[in-house]
């Protein structure tokens, strides 16, 4: 894998964060007594934003053509109540987190910066989701 | 941590994805694209190596401070019962295993900062986090200048590991 692919499947990672995130929000919103996990959701959508933000303007500066989001995504499994959200939302951010800690191995400065840190914010948001404490956070359990 | 798991911890960014694009191969056309720029740039050895002469070092130090964190920490348990202490320690302890797994031969002779004790819990846990964090930024820094990409990636994970211990509600003042 080029560094290149690295970075594009870090922006695929992104979209499709977004999307859960979006699932998450709309299913938080209906879920009495769930404004603070609502409002965390909306926290770590508008730091994934922010992420694919940054990964797009990149892409672009180094002449490459950034992936684009698909039309829809399939969910894992069903999202109805408190805890599908937790699980889901600590879903994707291992599965980003691997990514990125794919794209770390891929990439070299200035790149693999915002891989190193996106593995760190990814780890730090599954955590919040209620993750236990992990050694080796987008690499595998110890 | 075996040197073998984490070899297979390589795999973990193509384990089946949580969210899949609906009917379409987005990913695999991906995963199909080659080449890039040459501003992009690339590690400067095979990323699928455990790495170059000039990481030896950078290993052998990353070590120690996650050794002295160790020591820190296992100390810290015997005087200090905090359940939060237990947890850290074991952590810690397959920081310094996975990070021994990543040299080809033991090291020896590592000199060891032992982090200064304080008798009390707050002063355990309090030191505690100010270690974690150093080591957040150190093995960020080991990451970023990483020859091996491999290595590279082990020091990106044990620093977002010791960025959400730092953060453990035990910890946090």
């Amino acid at each position: 894998m080029s560094a290149a692919d690295a970075l594009q499947s870090c922006l695929a990672a992104e979209h499709a964060d977004l999307f859960g995130y979006g699932v998450l929000g709309g299913v938080l919103a209906g879920i009495s007594g769930a404004a603070a996990l609502e409002a965390y959701a909306g926290t770590c959508y508008a730091e994934h934003r922010a992420r694919r933000d940054d990964l797009t303007t990149l892409l672009y500066r180094l002449g490459e053509t950034p992936v684009a989001a698909e039309p829809a995504y399939t969910l894992p499994f069903g999202v109805s109540g408190l805890a599908a959200c937790k699980r889901l939302a600590r879903e994707l951010e291992a599965r980003t987190a691997a990514i990125y800690a794919q794209a770390v191995a891929e990439t070299v400065v200035p790149s693999r910066a915002i891989a190193v840190d996106a593995l760190t914010d990814c780890a730090r948001r599954e955590a919040g989701w209620g993750a236990p404490l992990q050694a080796f956070p987008g690499i595998g359990s110890g | 941590m075996s040197r073998r798991a984490l070899l297979g911890g390589a795999t973990a960014a193509g384990m089946a994805a949580a969210l899949t694009g609906c009917g379409s191969p987005a990913r695999d056309g991906l995963s199909a694209r080659t080449g890039g720029p040459s501003s992009l740039g690339t590690v400067s050895s095979d990323p699928a190596s455990w790495g170059s002469e000039s990481d030896v070092p950078r290993l052998v130090g990353a070590i120690a401070d996650e050794l002295a964190i160790l020591a820190f920490l296992s100390s810290a348990r015997r005087r200090t019962p905090a359940s939060v202490l237990r947890l850290l320690a074991d952590q810690q302890r397959q920081h310094v295993e996975g990070l021994k797994a990543a040299l080809s031969s033991p090291f020896t002779n590592t000199a060891m900062h032992t982090p200064a004790r304080r008798g009390r819990l707050e002063g355990n846990l309090s030191e505690a986090r100010s270690l974690l964090l150093a080591a957040r930024d150190a093995r960020r820094n080991d990451a970023l200048t990483a020859d091996s990409g491999l290595l590279a990636r082990l020091f990106a994970s044990v620093s977002a590991s010791h960025a959400v211990a730092a953060e453990l509600d035990g910890l946090r003042g």
